[in-house]
């Protein structure tokens, strides 16, 4: 459950990209999330690999968003990686996308500026891989398909795009190598990481604010509730916790047998009267 | 504007609800490190008041040259109205200045408009340069009320400029405690006391706004400590008008402020619910009166007003 608290699935097109981000952060197969190729480890890394393009990568990580979906509601972070090409940036830098571009619609999207101190720059998603570089931004095959799944499942602060220049008008896309391509990601690694750590950190903060309390859990198990009554509980639960009430929630549950609809009732009355001001 | 800000990137795009808008935004994550953006506002530049918001001076409208507040009051409604916690400056002074106008021609005698509903009016003066820009236009409708609701101190284009009779600085308090439970990155009671002294000295009309009122144990002696502090520094008689007013959001916004901020205790308290507007529930709902009472040994009732 902590490394789920935190937990960042990073996404990429290719499994050049894959490799040296399955050495940075020690990930291991793992056969148990469907049939999609995923590699994760014990501290809630884990990378995805979607194929190129938008498509693969909506549909990919749509799956993966879907696979890990829980009834807890624990918010998971999204980081796309990869290379892309660039009219003037030197080969090997590396920016994150503060708005992200299909090319194909014209549809711009804009990630939240939530990680600082990293270069930022416009992200533009082509169908087919672009030489030309017609605008000073970054050029790549999958942020839009990327975004526009991953930010359906968690707040979009926690959704980002990080690429790193392979290609320029000087060094064209035509000349890459797969040796460049691991060096390049794998010289990338120290930043990744820090990317992943400060997400990681707005996740367990996000988790752990909107976290379930585990009286709600327990009774749950304990009684049968309508949804209405669900959401009822919820909050209720919540609210003994804000007020600093937790031990009296406790309680007022160990009072049992109760139905549900009285232990409701119970709580109610409970939380009028612990906030009476005189 | 930009030029204050060379080392941010500066991200363009159609329309700022493409941003401001959106689904799934976290406020409260934004909060933390808010973007601004410059934006035209289409339509809707003056718009009636709500009813019972403000003081008696004819129909009230109010406008809005900025969405969200650089303070983090956690009462505050902006929280659950907005989707996001970045500010929005509407640049295009031009067209509120040619609303404002006929507006004005529409409803001619006295009529009060209100610059801070949706924001802070002055807090952010040194980058939207608002009352520097509207300070004129009003100074050639002295028929007409402009009040500019505030907790900011950033005084200077005011002090530095010929006080406007009709220009009224509105400063809301809530008791010292209450203001260092929920009335985050806002200026110290005293330097906001500071502030209205400078500008009443000045020559400038100032206001009281004592909102929101939050039901506390207690709360009547802060209050009275409050008042104290808040009266001795002021020359009492010539403050342009007193109101107070009670928490209160519509129940929409109280809905949304609960899901940010489930820990909150305050948001945890019972709460009530009345034409689709939530409030603290109180049974006896007497200490506003009692307030209302304390408050009236500074004060003459004729500029007093209750906000409802």
């Amino acid at each position: 459950m902590t490394s789920k608290m935190g937990q960042v699935n990073i996404v990429v097109a290719h499994a050049l990209e894959a490799r040296p981000l399955i050495k940075c952060f020690g990930l291991k197969p793992n056969k148990a999330v469907g049939a999609l190729t995923i590699y994760s480890n014990d501290t809630g890394v884990c990378v995805v690999i979607t194929g190129m393009g938008k498509q693969s990568s909506h549909a990919t990580t749509n799956r993966l968003a879907v696979l890990l979906t829980n009834d807890l509601g624990v918010q998971e972070g999204w980081l796309n990686v990869g290379i892309a090409g660039h009219k003037t940036a030197e080969v090997g830098s590396g920016f994150l996308a503060n708005k992200i571009i299909d090319a194909g619609s014209a549809k711009a999207v804009y990630p939240v500026p939530v990680l600082k101190d990293k270069p930022t720059s416009a992200v533009i998603t082509v169908d087919q891989p672009e030489l030309e570089y017609s605008e000073d931004a970054v050029f790549e095959m999958e942020a839009f398909g990327f975004w526009a799944a991953a930010s359906n499942h968690s707040f979009i602060e926690l959704v980002q795009v990080y690429k790193i220049i392979s290609d320029n008008l000087k060094y064209p896309a035509d000349q890459l190598d797969n040796v460049f391509i691991e060096k390049l990601i794998a010289n990338h690694c120290d930043r990744i990481e820090s990317v992943v750590l400060n997400l990681k950190e707005l996740v367990r903060e996000v988790n752990e604010i909107y976290r379930l309390p585990d009286e709600y859990e327990e009774l749950q198990k304990k009684f049968r509730f309508t949804v209405t009554q669900l959401h009822q509980l919820k909050r209720l639960c919540r609210r003994f916790h804000a007020l600093g009430l937790a031990d009296k929630l406790v309680e007022i549950i160990d009072e049992s047998p109760y139905t549900s609809k009285q232990l409701i009732q119970n709580l109610d009355l409970a939380l009028l009267s612990e906030t009476k001001i005189e | 504007m930009l030029s204050r800000y060379p080392d941010v990137p500066h991200i363009f795009c159609e329309r700022y609800g493409e941003i401001f808008n959106r689904n799934s935004q976290n406020f409260r994550l934004q909060k933390k490190s808010p973007a601004l953006i410059l934006a035209r506002k289409h339509g809707n530049l003056v718009l009636p008041a709500p009813k019972g918001y403000g003081f008696d001076n004819g129909p009230g409208f109010y406008f809005s040259h900025m969405f969200n507040c650089v303070y983090d009051c956690r009462y505050c409604f902006l929280q659950g109205m907005y989707r996001s916690a970045n500010y929005v400056v509407f640049v295009n002074y031009e067209e509120f200045e040619s609303a404002l106008h006929a507006n004005i021609t529409k409803y001619p005698g006295p009529s009060v408009y209100y610059s801070g509903y949706d924001c802070d009016s002055l807090a952010l003066e040194p980058v939207s340069k608002f009352c520097k820009y509207f300070l004129p236009f009003f100074s050639k409708h002295p028929e007409v009320v402009m009040e500019i609701r505030t907790k900011s101190t950033q005084a200077r284009t005011l002090l530095e400029s010929t006080p406007l009779k009709n220009c009224i600085v509105a400063m809301s308090f809530t008791a010292h405690d209450e203001a260092r439970k929920w009335e985050h990155k806002v200026p110290s009671i005293a330097k906001r006391i500071d502030t209205l002294k400078k500008l009443q000295q000045a020559g400038w009309p100032v206001a009281i706004r004592f909102e929101p009122l939050i039901y506390e144990p207690n709360m009547l002696q802060r209050y009275l400590s409050l008042f104290e502090q808040v009266f001795s520094a002021l020359d009492s008689s010539a403050i342009h008008s007193v109101s107070t007013g009670e928490f209160r959001m519509p129940a929409e916004y109280m809905k949304n402020i609960i899901k940010l901020y489930p820990d909150e205790p305050l948001f945890a308290r019972p709460m009530h619910k009345k034409n689709g507007v939530m409030s603290l529930f109180d049974k006896n709902n007497s200490y506003h009166e009692a307030i209302e009472k304390l408050l009236l040994r500074f004060i003459s009732a004729e500029q007093y007003y209750r906000c409802v």
